[in-house]
């Protein structure tokens, strides 16, 4: 409950219109369809959506790490502390990442170089941002960092290659890398999907600390919507390379504004609620060679029942009138709280949380 | 090992009644030798599955929960014969089916069928669909001529909820979804009377897993088909199961219904999992007491003496490294756990 509702001050990170394609064998891949949002200094970002929807690509592409030739990416601006990252030549880029902005990836078994140990490479990423840093104080700073991310006997654990980790003290391990240079923006891209549930408690326990203490901001992309509602001030939700609801988390839960967030949560097993039983949402996730015209969501969308608007006009992000900064991007949200009603009848339960902000 | 081969009983295909026990499982022991590089000295061995006791009346859903490496998916496995147990007992219908030569056994396997996790390699990517779903029915010699069994393969295509002109396509051109409801027929063809489903949907989309969690909850009511679910997910298991048996290194640490072990778990290790699923509701952030293991699973070669949770547990005593645990009905809790100190927690549900 430490979050402040509506984020106030200059956004640390503001993007404009942002679009990545890719070209492949069987067409013209939009990874991500013109997306703009903003983060501010020290919140926890929760990017929610399923694979496809675009939460990854529009991290590389803020990283400037889309492969080319095949992707491209383009937009008016991605501003970060006052430089626009997407006219920044990749000299002043590489200065960036690893630095400023730093990533915590899913698998760290293939983030890290097998045949280097951890202290090395994490020593390596200090001395690479900083060459004034001698050997002997990387390591002495290394080993601090792998001491404060939880991870037993660091002095021993520095020498150690990445096979010899287990999966929850490489994630560990992972963060201290991520944490080394001080970083004001750590992107952290499904950093406990590929570990069991109580491991991936102690992960996020550190997670939280090292960012309570650093103050870095953080974007947390998942498809755990429970892993967003832990963790997140903040919430996007994607679905198709498109940003369709966005605002703070208390709001997205209690009081979701587009069909295809009350879709994920009434289709969600609850540990915490017994449900009478789960309504799904029909079909599956659209293909990006083709996306349906209109409104991506409209061929699987309860709410739509056929409206022509759907399938002809494209809805636009718009504000929601409310204290919060709440976004949706369906023609027809003012219908959202008849249509969670019936839902919750459905149910039996009401999907939404209760404490409405 | 060594009783000659008996023969199951005929009426071993004919359906049970609901709640009539279908599957017991006594004692089961998988054990996997590990063997040096070269001179394949034996230097171990891994107790996979270190004795479990499971039972399954007909038309019921058990869950088996544990975390990577405890052994749910070997104890499917061994269940099913695809894995020999190393000891124990697996009775169905009454007939023991770990004595059975692999021919006497072949009857058997119309009744008892898996799904497995990942449709993208469990589907033979140069079959159509329609040959895979087929081919039970051919290697068991079922469903007549080709016309009869064209007739049963679109049958089982609708069951799943896929338009039969489907059948003639390839994996390759079906989503992970379908491609799972393509795995479910497959298992279905012969009409078992069990099925093994092993992380049958935690390879799909989150809006994709409602799908089939309510496909696989509407055939077990048609069918009045049993269950045993293999998944790490609780909130999925909670979700379907009647009854939950909780894994941790090869042994069943609690068993019990679905309210007595999501509502008043008695085991440590039952109690810090729950603790750690994420929960959907940020209006709940606070309520619950998060209960942080210290450490990583132990290594099942070489589990812990006396009690194989004690090293992460944090109310172990000098008695749990000495006695081991069995399950039992230690009184007041009414079902099953493996602790010296158990203590039951209500939880909010």
């Amino acid at each position: 409950m430490d979050s402040q509702t509506t984020p106030t001050g200059e956004p640390l990170l503001s993007v404009r219109n942002l679009s990545t394609t890719f070209s492949t064998e069987t067409g013209l891949v939009q990874a991500v369809r013109n997306v703009s949002w903003e983060l501010y200094p020290g919140e926890i970002l929760g990017v929610v959506g399923e694979s496809g929807s675009g939460k990854s690509v529009t991290m590389a592409s803020i990283m400037g790490v889309v492969p080319k030739p095949a992707g491209k990416v383009s937009g008016d601006s991605v501003m970060f502390e006052g430089r626009d990252l997407l006219k920044l030549p990749p000299r002043e880029m590489r200065k960036i990442r690893g630095r400023e902005i730093t990533m915590i990836f899913q698998d760290p078994m293939t983030a890290f170089n097998p045949v280097k140990t951890i202290g090395h490479q994490i020593a390596e990423a200090i001395r690479v941002h900083d060459r004034r840093v001698s050997r002997k104080a990387a390591r002495a700073r290394s080993i601090e960092l792998l001491a404060s991310v939880g991870v037993p006997s660091p002095e021993a654990r520095y020498s150690q290659f990445p096979h010899e980790y287990s999966g929850g003290m490489r994630q560990r391990a992972m963060i201290a890398m991520a944490i080394a240079n001080g970083p004001k923006l750590i992107i952290a891209d499904e950093p406990t999907t590929a570990l069991d549930v109580t491991i991936q408690a102690q992960v996020l326990d550190v997670l939280k600390l090292i960012q309570a203490e650093t103050g870095a901001a953080t974007i947390l992309i998942t498809h755990d919507l429970g892993l967003i509602s832990e963790m997140s001030d903040r919430v996007l939700v994607m679905y198709a390379g498109k940003v369709v609801e966005s605002s703070d988390v208390f709001s997205v839960f209690g009081n979701p504004q587009h069909p295809y967030t009350l879709g994920l949560l009434a289709s969600l097993p609850r540990i915490d609620t017994r449900l009478d039983s789960l309504l799904s949402i029909p079909g599956q996730p659209p293909s990006l060679t083709s996306p349906p015209p209109g409104c991506a969501f409209h061929p699987r969308c309860e709410l739509s029942r056929g409206r022509s608007e759907c399938w002809t006009a494209e809805p636009p992000l718009v504000q929601i009138a409310g204290p919060t900064d709440h976004t949706t991007a369906c023609h027809f949200f003012t219908e959202m709280d008849t249509e969670a009603g019936r839902v919750s009848a459905m149910l039996g339960v009401d999907v939404r949380s209760k404490a409405e902000s | 090992m060594t009783a000659a081969p008996r023969s199951l009983s005929e009426d071993i295909h004919t359906r049970p009644s609901l709640g009539e026990e279908l599957l017991r499982v006594e004692g089961l022991k998988v054990h996997f030798p590990v063997r040096s590089t070269i001179l394949r000295r034996q230097l171990g061995v891994v107790k996979a599955v270190d004795g479990i006791d499971l039972t399954l009346a007909a038309g019921e859903t058990i869950g088996l929960v544990g975390e990577s490496g405890c052994g749910k998916t070997t104890a499917g496995q061994a269940i099913l014969r695809l894995i020999e147990p190393t000891a124990g007992r697996v009775v169905f219908r009454g007939s023991d089916i770990t004595s059975l030569s692999g021919r006497a056994i072949r009857p058997l396997r119309r009744e008892m069928q898996i799904v497995l996790q990942d449709p993208f390699s469990s589907l033979d990517p140069r079959m159509t669909v329609r040959s895979i779903i087929a081919e039970p029915l051919l290697v068991h010699g079922l469903g007549g001529n080709s016309r009869g069994r064209r007739r049963r393969v679109d049958e089982l295509l609708e069951l799943v909820g896929l338009r039969s002109e489907l059948g003639s396509r390839f994996p390759h051109e079906f989503s992970g979804g379908q491609r799972q409801r393509i795995g479910i027929a497959r298992a279905l063809a012969l009409n078992p009377q069990l099925l093994i489903l092993d992380e049958p949907i935690s390879a799909l989309d989150v809006s994709i897993q409602a799908q089939i969690i309510n496909l696989l909850e509407g055939l077990q009511a048609e069918l009045s088909l049993a269950y045993l679910l293999i998944a790490h997910d609780l909130a999925v298991v909670k979700h379907i199961c009647d009854r939950v048996a909780v894994m941790y290194l090869g042994k069943i640490v609690e068993a019990g219904t679905r309210d007595e072990i999501y509502e008043t778990p008695t085991h440590p290790y039952t109690q810090a999992l729950l603790s750690a699923v994420p929960i959907p509701d940020p209006s709940k952030r606070g309520d619950k007491q998060r209960i942080l293991l210290e450490g990583d699973v132990p290594s099942p070669q070489d589990p812990p003496s006396g009690c194989r949770f004690r090293t992460r547990c944090w109310k172990a005593q000098p008695e749990c490294s000495t006695e081991v645990p069995e399950l039992a009905d230690r009184g007041e809790h009414g079902h099953l756990n493996a602790c010296l100190f158990p203590e039951m927690v209500e939880r909010s549900s």
